[in-house]
């Protein structure tokens, strides 16, 4: 499997890092988080079923399954995990949020943005986006992103007559 | 705080830049952006975009329809009580977000009535009262007794939905108490009516003309003041013995707050134009909506009207939100 | 029998008019282009395009749209097999084995079968719809809210069957999943749940948020994790289309894909969204080789495909037989009616006979349309995956960005698509799969509806479900399909635990 341990160093070591392991945990901690989050709906009311009855009943499954799970893991093995792939995420990761706060600015309270508009922030998530491989050109990918961006303009403003900004600083919208 | 303050500075600035243009007749000079706080398909967004057609005509510039569905229609208000008064952002309203959200939220965050200045109304559309084979009455008066007799069940488009509210309001004006089964949207309400697993139901008037047409369902009254044009056997509330009941859904015009006299004259006579126009008649009378004549002024004095009656009925039947 | 020949003879001589076939191929070309797209799906497209339609007779406006709609369905399907991307909850299976295929180097074969499969569903829900319209629509109303939370409870069984691995975390992500379709306002009393006071979730999550995330973003992020696999993969472009035998091999799923279909296409509250998920559970189920579902079995595209294009058109049938909508396109095409001066109910067969006909003949026509669209751009879809890998997935993301920014003109969504791309990511490398949290998310929101709903009919009364026969022998279907999945499944799952350790 593509999971199993080959490069890095191993995060921990032992049953606490094999992958069935993390697995229960996670499904306790998204359990418990949804638990927390839904405690003080009602679980009845004069029809029968309140608004908390689905979401606490379905919070307290996913805890046992989680409890299960971990059960599991100690008895039969699964492969340890290995490294996370930062470059990958943080460059992915950081594309879409740099197209989420471009596009049309941000403004909350100490941080502002103005509205940069598809023609800043479609290029930017693009090259950005590229860098999460080792093997991105960065040629290549300025002109990718110029490319692209403008074939998008002409695809989804005046195409599909999607209300997106294209440079809100220069043209108003 | 900080920011709103901002917000109005910066609007007072550009209100006062499109006054300069609009007093050289220079408005539009880019696109209008006509905010819809519904998805891409629904009612509202159709009225929305054939008036937005119209209007482009009749402005001589660019109108963008720009759907901002979200927060129960509250993040349309928002943006467009957050976006400049310059005429640029506008919003049409309905009633739900426009006077029944500010009684349901508690923590709203940009109140319709501080936040926005209406610019012109555009329809008042009506509902019916339709029952199904589950309850074969033939009167809003019979539906009354039954219901005296028995608790009713009637399905809504919604939670707080006009549908639902207007449902709320005939029982308390008729004094009955009936069971009520939320739906997502009128369709699968109406596909339960039609079925016979529900009574009843308050509906706008095209999701079941068609049913009635076709003598799947039952249409006992009109929540309008007048019969409706294209079913004219239909008598109206009063007549069929229920005084005092009325109800509708309406869609206006409305901009932010602090928009230029000159501008908000201007998109009021347009909107008048516009509603000259006879496919936006067509399509307004399709939905069972009466174009309206109200203006900016009365538009105000109406919606602050309508804020107070639906404030009372959420009241009396407790429903809240959040 | 003859009457249905008249009326589709009537239907296409009013659909086989040059500028008709016209309006088909355009909408299909149109919906095909859209579908593609991730994010932006026909809704929008046809929310759009409506005013325009007002230039047009209603039954050419009806067939171009209409053909946006079916051809939407088909492009969605394309994206789901070539990038992971499903646009639409129906579009989840073909992602699961059709993108399996194409890693293999079958992309042009799983293209092609999902065409023909589409095809020759959408042929024989047409000649359906035509034979039996109205005993069809008195189907669909006797599913009220207990029948249909019966129906939900078999799809959550379907849920487990689909799983490859382990039982429980089959079974936990379709919890997450549900547990995801709760966050926003509740239905019934508009309390607001697991939003954790975030404005934004007030109205809950967007499938395509969530099925972009899990499938498209995590996918990529697999890809950039493992380049020297993906590239393996890449450089090798199989067959474009496939031979007469393989699509002989595969009618047996296509036809059963079909039926499942065209009877759940017709329930109200878009039932159809089941059938894909059904075939693919049944297709599994009777496969002599169920262990080559989930990495490239073609009965695991033929299958759920066809049950998808046969669901899309009979799901025209209420909207045709009562004028109820039972999805969001179908709204639309109750106000493109309405435009055109058409009241959509009951009454339109038999004082529009001309246009019910003519738009039941334009969906065949409407198939034609797609596979003469399709099978040609097979090839450039499948030149598109030679691309380098390297400037193929920027292109991606940011075709996601945009197209789930213009969901609501807002970017909040395009984060949570982000974040959903991560948690993905981490299902994939905790060994859960995606699908049955798709699947779980869908049915979630419907049955705690249609529970409630059930619950207020009858007054608190629970016997509701076991007092109308229809609910009463889904409930017992779904009790011995689980237990049917899970008593091979137990021992089958402790032989892979076994080969691992």
């Amino acid at each position: 499997m593509a999971d199993v341990s080959d490069g890095g160093p191993p995060a921990a070591t032992g049953w606490m890092a094999s992958r069935d392991f993390v697995a229960g945990l996670a499904l306790l901690l998204v359990g418990g988080g949804a638990l927390l989050g839904s405690m003080e709906l009602p679980v009845k009311t004069s029809s029968g079923v309140g608004s908390g009855l689905l979401p606490i009943s379905l919070s307290l499954i996913m805890m046992a399954l989680g409890l299960a799970q971990i059960g599991l893991s100690w008895r039969s093995a699964s492969p340890t995990l290995s490294g996370w792939p930062w470059r990958g995420t943080s460059a992915l990761i950081g594309a879409i949020v740099v197209f989420a706060i471009t596009i049309r600015g941000v403004n909350l309270g100490p941080l502002q943005l103005p509205a940069l508009g598809l023609v800043i922030a479609g290029p930017l998530t693009v090259f950005v986006a590229g860098l999460a491989t080792t093997d991105a050109r960065l040629g290549q990918l300025g002109l990718l992103s110029a490319g692209l961006s403008a074939f998008c303009l002409l695809l989804f403003r005046y195409g599909l007559g999607q209300p997106i900004p294209v440079a809100p600083w220069l043209i108003g919208y | 705080m900080l920011t709103r303050r901002h917000v109005l500075l910066g609007g007072s600035v550009a209100s006062m830049l499109a006054s300069s243009a609009i007093s050289q007749g220079a408005y539009p000079t880019k696109p209008i952006t006509l905010i819809v706080s519904y998805a891409a398909g629904g009612g509202t967004d159709a009225i929305a975009r054939i008036f937005a057609q119209r209007l482009e005509t009749v402005l001589n510039g660019r109108v963008v329809v720009e759907n901002r569905p979200g927060a129960a229609a509250n993040l349309g208000t928002e943006a467009v009580a957050a976006a400049a008064p310059d005429g640029y952002t506008l919003l049409i309203g309905n009633q739900g977000p426009m006077v029944v959200n500010p009684h349901l939220f508690r923590r709203l965050r940009s109140d319709p009535a501080t936040t926005l200045d209406p610019i012109a109304l555009i329809a008042d559309a009506g509902l019916i009262v339709v029952v199904g084979p589950r309850l074969p009455v033939a009167t809003l008066g019979d539906l009354v007794r039954e219901a005296k007799n028995r608790q009713l069940v009637y399905g809504s488009a919604g939670n707080a939905s006009a549908s639902h509210l207007a449902a709320l309001l005939l029982g308390q004006v008729a004094q009955f108490n009936a069971r009520h089964v939320p739906y997502r949207g009128a369709g699968p309400a109406l596909n339960d009516l039609v079925g016979g697993h529900i009574d009843f139901m308050v509906t706008t008037i095209p999701s079941a003309v068609g049913l009635i047409e076709g003598r799947q369902l039952t249409a006992l009254a009109v929540t309008t003041e007048a019969r409706f044009p294209s079913l004219p056997n239909v008598p109206t509330a009063q007549e069929a013995g229920v005084a005092g009941y009325t109800a509708s859904a309406w869609y206006g015009l409305l901009g932010p707050r602090g928009l230029p006299a000159a501008i908000r004259d201007r998109l009021e006579s347009a909107t008048r134009e516009a509603l000259r126009d006879s496919t936006v008649l067509a399509r307004l009378s399709d939905d069972g909506a009466i174009p309206s004549r109200k203006g900016a002024r009365e538009f105000a004095e109406f919606m602050s009207g309508e804020r107070e009656r639906w404030g009372q009925i959420v009241r009396a039947a407790n429903i809240t939100l959040e | 029998m003859g009457d249905v020949i008249g009326n589709l003879g009537l239907g296409f001589s009013v659909a086989l008019t040059l500028k008709n076939v016209a309006l088909c191929f355009l909408g299909c070309l149109i919906g095909t282009l859209v579908g593609v797209l991730p994010g932006v799906g026909p809704v929008a497209t046809i929310a759009i395009l409506l005013p325009i339609t007002m230039s047009l007779d209603p039954i050419g406006a009806l067939i171009m749209l209409a053909g946006i709609y079916y051809g939407a369905q088909y492009g969605g399907s394309t994206t789901a097999i070539l990038v992971n991307i499903p646009g639409e909850a129906t579009a989840v299976v073909t992602a699961l084995d059709g993108h399996q295929m194409a890693r293999n180097g079958e992309a042009g074969l799983a293209l092609g079968l999902a065409a023909i499969g589409s095809f020759i569903a959408g042929t024989i829900a047409t000649l359906l719809i035509a034979a039996l319209a109205a005993p069809m629509t008195k189907l669909g109303l006797l599913f009220g809210p207990s029948e249909y939370f019966a129906l939900m409870i078999m799809g959550l069984v379907f849920a487990v069957v689909l799983a490859r691995g382990s039982v429980l975390k089959a079974v936990a992500m379709i919890v997450f999943g549900v547990l995801l379709s709760c966050v926003g306002t509740d239905l019934e009393t508009g309390r607001e749940r697991l939003t954790f006071g975030v404005h934004h979730l007030y109205d809950g999550i967007e499938f395509v948020v969530i099925a972009m995330g899990l499938f498209g973003f995590a996918e990529i992020l697999k890809n950039i994790a493992d380049p020297e696999k993906r590239d393996v993969v890449r450089a090798r472009i199989g067959r474009l289309l496939p031979t007469a035998a393989e699509i002989r091999g595969n009618l047996a799923p296509i036809l059963r894909g079909t039926a499942l279909g065209s009877v759940l296409g017709i329930l109200p509250g878009n039932g159809a969204i089941l059938a894909p998920f059904a075939s693919y559970a049944i297709e599994k189920r009777v496969s002599r080789q169920p262990e080559t579902f989930g990495k490239g079995a073609q009965a695991g595209v033929a299958g759920p495909e066809s049950a998808n294009n046969a669901g899309a058109q009979t799901s025209f049938i209420p909207l045709l037989t009562l004028g109820l909508p039972p999805n969001a396109v179908m709204a639309l095409m109750v106000g493109a009616m309405l435009i055109q001066g058409i009241v959509p109910g009951p009454q339109v067969i038999d004082r529009n006979p001309q246009l019910f006909w003519g738009l039941i003949a334009s969906m065949w026509i409407g198939n034609v349309m797609l596979l003469i669209i399709n099978l040609p751009l097979i090839g450039i879809w499948v030149r598109l995956l030679a691309v380098p890998y390297r400037l193929l997935f920027p292109a991606i993301v940011l075709f996601c960005c945009i197209g789930v920014y213009s969901l609501s003109n807002d970017a909040t969504a395009v984060l949570m698509t982000g974040l959903f791309g991560l948690i993905g990511y981490a299902l994939y490398r905790l060994d859960f799969e995606p699908a049955p949290l798709a699947l779980g998310f869908v049915l979630g929101k419907l049955l705690e509806e249609k529970l409630r709903q059930a619950l207020i009919i009858s007054n608190g009364d629970p016997t509701t479900f076991v007092g109308s026969p229809i609910s009463a022998s889904l409930l017992g279907l779904a009790v011995f399909a689980l237990a049917l999945s899970l008593l091979p499944r137990v021992r089958r799952g402790r032989d892979t635990a076994f080969k691992e350790s």
